[in-house]
């Protein structure tokens, strides 16, 4: 299982590293999208050990292994975070697009600095 | 008294925001809330100081379970030169922005950047260190796009991807790190490390990713590229609060992970050259390296740059570079005094180089470029202007009697006793700093003069100039004061059984 779940994690950075050194703006937004979230799921999964829902599980009978809740508080913390750059970027991306009528950011680099 | 820091900018952005379409009452709403941040700080300054660090459980929640603020001389150091840095940089941005008329929003942010900055500097954990580091960039990259331009935008896109990837790569480290030793508070981290039960080696790999990522914030080789850009097109006020404390988050951040909670923790004996030794001296040996690249870079880069922006963005980053060499010196040896040198260096930074950036606004703004080639001649224009530059630019180099004097001896001092490699590289980025100092000197202020708009200064543009130059120069004159807090701040960072005792008291 861990095997797994850190191959799963290599192929999304991967993936979203190939993706934020296109050209396209959308692509570089895609790309740090997918890198945020794969920290997320990285971060979900040094929660340790499986085990029932945490505080929710100790009114039933069981008291049996429950998850260490530390982590999925974290992570809903850093969704929050990314959903709100990722909006703030996307809206860059917007107002670029209106300036340049293109998203193509190796075209502009001869142009700008 | 600890969360005032934290609540006074939030409900003044709240508020700047609220009334952002009300010019005259925004504007007071600002400068009031930076004159009651100071205040409090003050206040909470002399309390911190005379009565010894203080810590705050958010909540109620008992220490190592809930968050924690802490406030130490450390925290009271970096708190003060903030504030004393944002209230002059809001007094600029009054004159600057409503003459430019695009002036919804910019407190908020300018705020919410304050907010953020005192955030990291008295959280005792490492996760809502994370989330102040956000706060601080998010406000960083709308003030980086403020001015709408094509290029800004440009700009601004880069530095948010550059910093999605270091969020992101904090993220994994402080994911990484509670895994390995169960906890996010950094005292209880601090404490867990020292008893030594727990495997020290991913601790290593881990905290050099951390460390990576403050060297992202703080603009350390190889990782410096983002700054140039960013300074000179952001607005001037936005950049001196950005290169002159934004910056000094890394580095505290780096201070307190590094020296008070990471010397803690011994490398198993399979750690080839390091085995035995502290993680802090593994990582502090990386940080010399980058040290010395960055004062190269910097004041190399800093030589031949054509506007006045992008020279002062150079410099910034070399004289990060001397900072970290003091630093560095503090992890390898564990020096008391090479990092007191560090934060004389930091308090000398953080006032000496906004007064630059702000001056370099103002001409900019009067002269109608900031080309080093097409100025010349200001000291016949301005005299106030030239003397304020004389002094913060000559304090950058370390001319007695300013605060920059003792900087630069200070962490010459510590350099030379313990690494003498890396004090030549110092003499090499102290040289090129004087190079570059006083060519601009002598181009922009002497010379053939150019026009220049005397009218179009207002003085809410010179008054926090002229300020900061008196705080550099008092602060050199009356060194005694300033020695001592830094005293105080930089046995704080290495006392680290006092620091588990302030946050987690009689729990243990």
């Amino acid at each position: 299982m861990t095997f797994v779940v850190a191959l799963g994690l290599g192929i999304l950075f991967a993936g979203g590293t190939y993706l934020m050194l296109r050209r396209d703006a959308i692509r570089v937004v895609l790309g740090s999208l997918i890198i945020s979230q794969t920290a997320n799921i990285y971060l979900i999964a040094m929660g340790g050990k499986e085990g029932g829902v945490p505080i929710l599980s100790h009114h039933g009978e069981t008291h049996s292994a429950v998850t260490d809740p530390v982590p999925q508080a974290l992570v809903l913390t850093a969704i929050v975070i990314g959903f709100a750059t990722t909006a703030f970027l996307l809206s860059l991306t917007y107002r670029f697009y209106e300036e340049n009528q293109e998203v193509d950011l190796d075209s502009l680099r001869g142009e700008l600095s | 008294m600890i969360i005032y820091p934290l609540l006074i900018p939030l409900v003044t952005a709240i508020l700047s925001i609220i009334l952002r379409e009300k010019s005259l009452i925004r504007d007071y709403v600002s400068i009031g809330g930076s004159l009651a941040y100071l205040i409090a700080v003050g206040v909470f300054a002399s309390q911190v100081l005379s009565k010894g660090a203080t810590s705050y459980q958010a909540g109620g929640w008992v220490a190592p379970f809930g968050i924690t603020l802490v406030a130490d001389p450390l925290s009271i150091l970096m708190l003060l030169i903030t504030s004393v840095v944002a209230l002059s940089a809001n007094i600029y941005s009054w004159g600057y922005i409503s003459d430019r008329g695009k002036e919804s929003g910019y407190y908020g942010f300018l705020h919410f950047m304050i907010t953020g900055i005192s955030g990291a500097f008295i959280t005792g954990d490492l996760f809502n260190l994370f989330v102040m580091f956000e706060l601080v960039l998010m406000s960083s990259y709308a003030l980086v796009a403020f001015s709408g331009s094509k290029e800004s935008l440009f700009i601004s896109m880069k530095y948010v991807v550059l910093n999605l990837i270091g969020s992101s790569l904090m993220l994994v480290a402080i994911g990484g790190l509670y895994s390995v030793t169960g906890t996010l508070n950094m005292a209880d981290m601090a404490q867990v490390l020292s008893q030594g039960s727990v495997n020290t080696a991913p601790v290593l790999g881990l905290s050099a990713l951390l460390f990576c990522v403050f060297a992202i914030k703080s603009g350390l080789v190889p990782f410096h590229f983002w700054a140039p850009p960013v300074y000179s097109n952001s607005p001037p006020p936005a950049s001196a609060l950005m290169a002159g404390i934004s910056k000094k988050v890394g580095i505290y951040a780096v201070i307190r992970l590094y020296i008070t909670v990471f010397s803690q923790a011994r490398l198993p004996q399979t750690a080839f050259i390091f085995s035995g030794r502290q993680v802090s001296v593994a990582i502090g040996s990386l940080a010399g390296l980058m040290a010395a690249l960055t004062i190269l870079v910097g004041g190399i880069g800093a030589l031949n740059r054509e506007s006045l922006d992008k020279l002062l963005s150079y410099s910034s980053i070399g004289q990060i570079g001397f900072i970290y060499a003091g630093i560095t010196v503090a992890m390898v040896t564990g020096s008391q005094a090479a990092l007191l040198a560090a934060l004389v260096y930091v308090v000398s930074h953080a006032v000496a180089k906004p007064a630059l950036f702000m001056i370099s606004g103002v001409i900019e703004s009067a002269a109608d470029t900031s080309k080093i080639e097409e100025l010349g001649g200001l000291s016949e224009n301005s005299s106030v202007l030239s003397a304020s530059f004389f002094i913060s630019a000559f304090s950058l180099v370390g001319i007695p009697p300013l605060l920059g004097f003792f900087a630069k001896f200070l962490v010459f001092k510590s350099v030379l006793l313990s690494m003498p490699w890396l004090a030549s590289i110092l003499v090499v980025g102290a040289v090129t700093t004087l190079l570059y100092v006083s060519r601009t000197w002598l181009q922009v202020f002497f010379g053939e003069p150019v026009s220049f708009d005397t009218g179009s200064v207002s003085r809410t543009e010179l008054f926090p100039v002229i300020f900061l130059t008196v705080v550099i120069v008092v602060l050199g004159v009356q060194f005694e004061p300033v020695y001592q807090i830094v005293e105080s701040a930089s046995n704080a960072a290495f006392d680290t059984e006092g620091y588990i005792q302030t946050v987690l008291g009689d729990t243990r």
